[in-house]
């Protein structure tokens, strides 16, 4: 077994992995979804899951005591910050964990003996172990199934302008069945523009886990009056959530775009979990 | 405990990172791992490939994100698709000393010219500045101090199109250049180390610059899959270990 700490196997320290527990086991409650109406920035308070503990157990074999505290401090600055941990049952599948424990356990009655256990404790307060790649889907005004996990998803959004004006661009997320679930209706106006219109080279982008929207000209991040939030009328941004699936069937919710004038496009970036 | 939602997109920036720059595609974000905000540069659109070989056109500047086709190992990896004129720049540089670094991607057409996929220098590209390029024929590792040159170069094959590139370099303590090359994860190659050349400062607007150097010279057409950049001179383990 291997476990992968940001990426490194941490096998080059420790003589074997006795144990690993907590990573694999399915993530419950399944947390529901919650409507947050009117709520751009406002995350529902009722979207909760426990957080995963997962213990790995090392067995350290060093030649000597100090080489035993050099492996010992190796592995605590390697355990600092958030780290993307990982395991080779799943090497395409990580978690994002902090680590809230090394214990050291010494053999008993043998102290001189530079052997050790090591079990380190980790903590995912998002307990979804998510791809390491991207799912990818392109956007228009025909529906785009999203395939997803077991846990929801918030993805990353670009909606592109065009030579024929996109106004007012909204984005649509259907259930399954074709039920239209969440719209985010972007018909921002301000003084200094009357209407929502991208035009060429005029782009939105849009972080629905941070309920975010940019909003760049010819590649430049408009701010003030002009800046991206202006654009938010009504609506959620856009959550894919397994509800609103049926695994199952290989049928998922799907993502469409809508305007009032001109053909909008788009790019949807979203990352799947179990 | 509660959280906001699951699988909200985690940012990465707080990682703890050890390189001098690491910028992977999978992560869809113009932020680099190692902190850097990355401003990408372009004027036209660029073709967007999603991971149903479905595509759309990233207007000016937007970045974008392609899923390739499946490579050798018959996976499929996400990066960002460029062209000749994309780059992508910090505003900050790493001091003049020795390095090693990893450029990944899928090259989706051969060169013309003398291509960049990763550079240090300003935007005259006068002065000193160190870089990886390539050409229809070989790819090469250089540092120029101003006045005079110093490179690596390992052949690139014909057919190379459409496949995964591993393009290592070190910039040695003692000021050699030396490039590896990696083909769809087979076995490095490589060729002679370069002289030496003692570094010099960068230039004042020194910056790097994936997929550029200076700001006229061409980049790469093809799938930036990754590029990382660590201190010292490393091994392509080491570098792999490295995040």
């Amino acid at each position: 077994m291997s476990v992968f700490v940001n990426d490194r196997a941490i096998t080059d320290l420790v003589w074997n992995i006795l144990a690993a527990d907590g990573h694999l086991s399915p993530v419950v409650p399944l947390s529901p979804t919650v409507p947050m109406a009117n709520a751009p920035g406002i995350l529902g308070t009722a979207v909760t899951v426990s957080a995963r503990r997962i213990v790995v157990t090392l067995d350290l074999r060093p030649a000597t005591l100090v080489a035993r505290d050099t492996a010992l401090d190796a592995i605590a600055r390697r355990m600092s910050g958030l780290i993307e941990l990982r395991f080779d049952s799943a090497p395409t599948r990580a978690l994002t964990v902090t680590c809230v424990g090394v214990d050291v356990q010494l053999y008993t009655g043998a102290h001189a003996n530079p052997g050790c256990i090591v079990v380190v404790s980790f903590e995912a307060s998002d307990p979804t172990r998510r791809t390491l790649e991207p799912t990818i889907a392109t956007l228009s005004t025909t529906r785009r199934a999203c395939p997803i996990g077991a846990q929801p998803s918030a993805p990353l959004l670009w909606l592109y302008g065009n030579a024929t004006a996109v106004v007012n661009p909204v984005v649509i997320v259907a259930d399954f069945r074709g039920v239209e679930v969440s719209r985010l209706t972007l018909t921002g106006v301000t003084a200094a523009r009357a209407a929502a219109s991208l035009t060429t080279n005029n782009a939105l982008a849009i972080d629905c886990a941070t309920q975010t929207i940019d909003y760049y000209v010819a590649g430049v991040k408009q701010t003030g009056t002009e800046a991206g939030l202006s654009w938010y009328a009504s609506g959620v941004f856009p959550i894919l959530a397994p509800e609103d699936a049926a695994p199952d069937l290989s049928a998922w919710p799907t993502v469409a775009l809508a305007s009032t004038a001109g053909a909008a496009t788009g790019l949807l970036v979203y990352y799947t979990g179990n | 405990m509660p959280i906001p939602a699951p699988l909200l997109r985690r940012t990465i920036r707080a990682w703890p990172s050890q390189a001098l720059l690491h910028f992977r595609g999978r992560d869809a974000s113009l932020t680099a791992i190692s902190g850097q905000p990355l401003a990408l540069t372009r004027s036209g659109t660029r073709t967007a490939t999603d991971t149903t070989g479905a595509t759309v056109a990233a207007v000016h500047s937007m970045p974008a994100w392609s899923v390739s086709a499946a490579l050798f190992d018959g996976n499929k990896y996400a990066g960002l698709t460029v062209g000749a004129s994309d780059a992508l720049l910090t505003t900050t540089v790493s001091a003049p000393a020795a390095m090693s670094g990893v450029v990944d991607l899928v090259q989706s057409a051969a060169a013309v010219s003398l291509d960049y996929f990763l550079s240090i220098s300003n935007a005259a590209a006068s002065g000193a500045y160190f870089y990886i390029g390539g050409t229809s024929g070989v790819y090469v590792a250089g540092y120029y101090d101003g006045a005079t040159e110093v490179t690596s170069l390992i052949g690139r094959a014909a057919g190379e199109n459409g496949k995964r590139v591993r393009l290592r370099f070190v910039w040695s303590a003692t000021g050699t250049v030396q490039i590896w090359r990696t083909i769809d994860g087979g076995a490095e190659s490589t060729d002679a180390v370069s002289g030496t050349l003692a570094r010099a400062a960068w230039p004042t607007g020194a910056v790097w610059r994936i997929n550029q150097l200076g700001s006229s010279a061409n980049g790469v057409a093809g799938l930036l899959l990754s590029v990382k950049v660590v201190p010292g001179e490393q091994t392509l383990a080491t570098i792999d270990a490295t995040i």
